[in-house]
């Protein structure tokens, strides 16, 4: 069973629109950890983008 | 870090190939160690930011590796895009940019046969960070949720094609909770029940709010279904990052990396050292 919070927005959703876009534009879908990225381009053999951010602003948090 | 570079459609198109690593600077020592192995500022220790293209077993640098993409490639950050010719600088990086991206991805094309196989889902380390990650992004998170290793492990295969579809990548961050009490500190207003809940972060990423819950005996057609509706619904206003910074600085709310910070501004440095 699934539980909907806002029920009567996802309901108009999934009936009126096609399911084929979300909201907003496709970003690049990033691993968070060392870990498990390292781990997955080592089990497919592809080339690795490496980036690292500060996840706060002056410490405060919600910003990169 | 200035994400106006790796969030053009060329780029993100470009960068599909690539196994992309996003780490969290000063929130985990083994990674503080590798970064410090690939680039260190003039101090000699790491800098707040970083960027390098590696080879597929992580050992080798593909470009160069320096704080942003604009080092390595040019451009004129998105701070000071309203400098005379910064819209230009920033087309022949991006090209520049995409194409050396596109280059490696030809030579290193994958092991044949590993793309047949549903990828690994994009995981964050824990719901904390994921939930920061999550706002600082302004895009929802598809917590993971079961108590059991095997269970946990089902509902993780189960949503690899789904992350991967062209309709859902990209638009969603994914963290695994296996522990009731870590979810119910980061996600208000809904029990931890087995199975995916999409979350929604408040705009400092302390907690987020549960937007659709999806029991672990749903059908995968079903959660691709719901899923893609509720992202469709998603769309938060953009961030001002000055507003940001300054309400939240005067709300007082702070986050605390993990492992101390080395590439402190001078503006930082002042801060702390007017702080009692």
């Amino acid at each position: 069973m699934t539980r909907l919070f806002f029920l009567f927005p996802l309901l108009a959703a999934l009936f009126a629109i096609k399911v084929s876009a979300a909201g907003g534009e496709p970003q690049v879908a990033w691993h968070g950890t060392l870990k498990g990225g390292l781990a997955e381009a080592a089990r497919t053999g592809r080339p690795i983008l490496l980036v690292s951010g500060l996840a706060c602003l002056h410490q405060v948090p919600g910003i990169w | 870090m200035d994400g106006s570079f790796l969030s053009t459609r060329a780029t993100v198109e470009a960068a599909r190939p690539f196994v992309c690593i996003r780490l969290a600077t000063y929130e985990n020592q083994d990674e503080v160690d590798f970064m410090k192995a690939l680039y260190v500022s003039y101090t000699g220790e790491i800098a707040n930011t970083m960027f390098a293209l590696l080879s597929p077993d992580g050992k080798t640098r593909l470009s160069e590796a320096d704080r942003s993409p604009a080092q390595v490639f040019g451009g004129v950050s998105q701070r000071r895009s309203d400098q005379p010719g910064a819209t230009e600088q920033n087309k022949v990086a991006a090209a520049r940019r995409v194409e050396s991206m596109e280059v490696i991805s030809l030579a290193c094309p994958g092991k044949k046969g590993a793309g047949g196989a549903p990828q690994a889902l994009p995981f964050l380390g824990d719901l904390r960070m994921a939930v920061n990650v999550a706002a600082c992004d302004n895009q929802p998170l598809v917590v993971v949720y079961a108590e059991k290793p095997d269970e946990l492990a089902r509902l993780e295969k189960a949503l690899q094609p789904i992350a991967w579809s062209k309709e859902v990548i990209g638009r969603a961050l994914y963290v695994a909770v296996s522990d009731a009490a870590e979810y119910t500190r980061f996600i208000k207003g809904e029990k931890p029940a087995v199975g995916y809940a999409l979350v929604a972060p408040e705009p400092y990423g302390r907690h987020a709010a549960p937007l659709l819950a999806i029991d672990a005996a749903t059908k995968p057609d079903s959660v691709r279904k719901q899923l893609i509706a509720a992202l469709a619904l998603f769309n938060p206003p953009p961030k001002d990052f000055e507003k940001h910074e300054a309400e939240g600085l005067k709300a007082g709310i702070q986050w605390k990396p993990k492992t101390p910070i080395t590439d402190r501004s001078r503006r930082q440095r002042g801060r702390s050292r007017r702080r009692p």
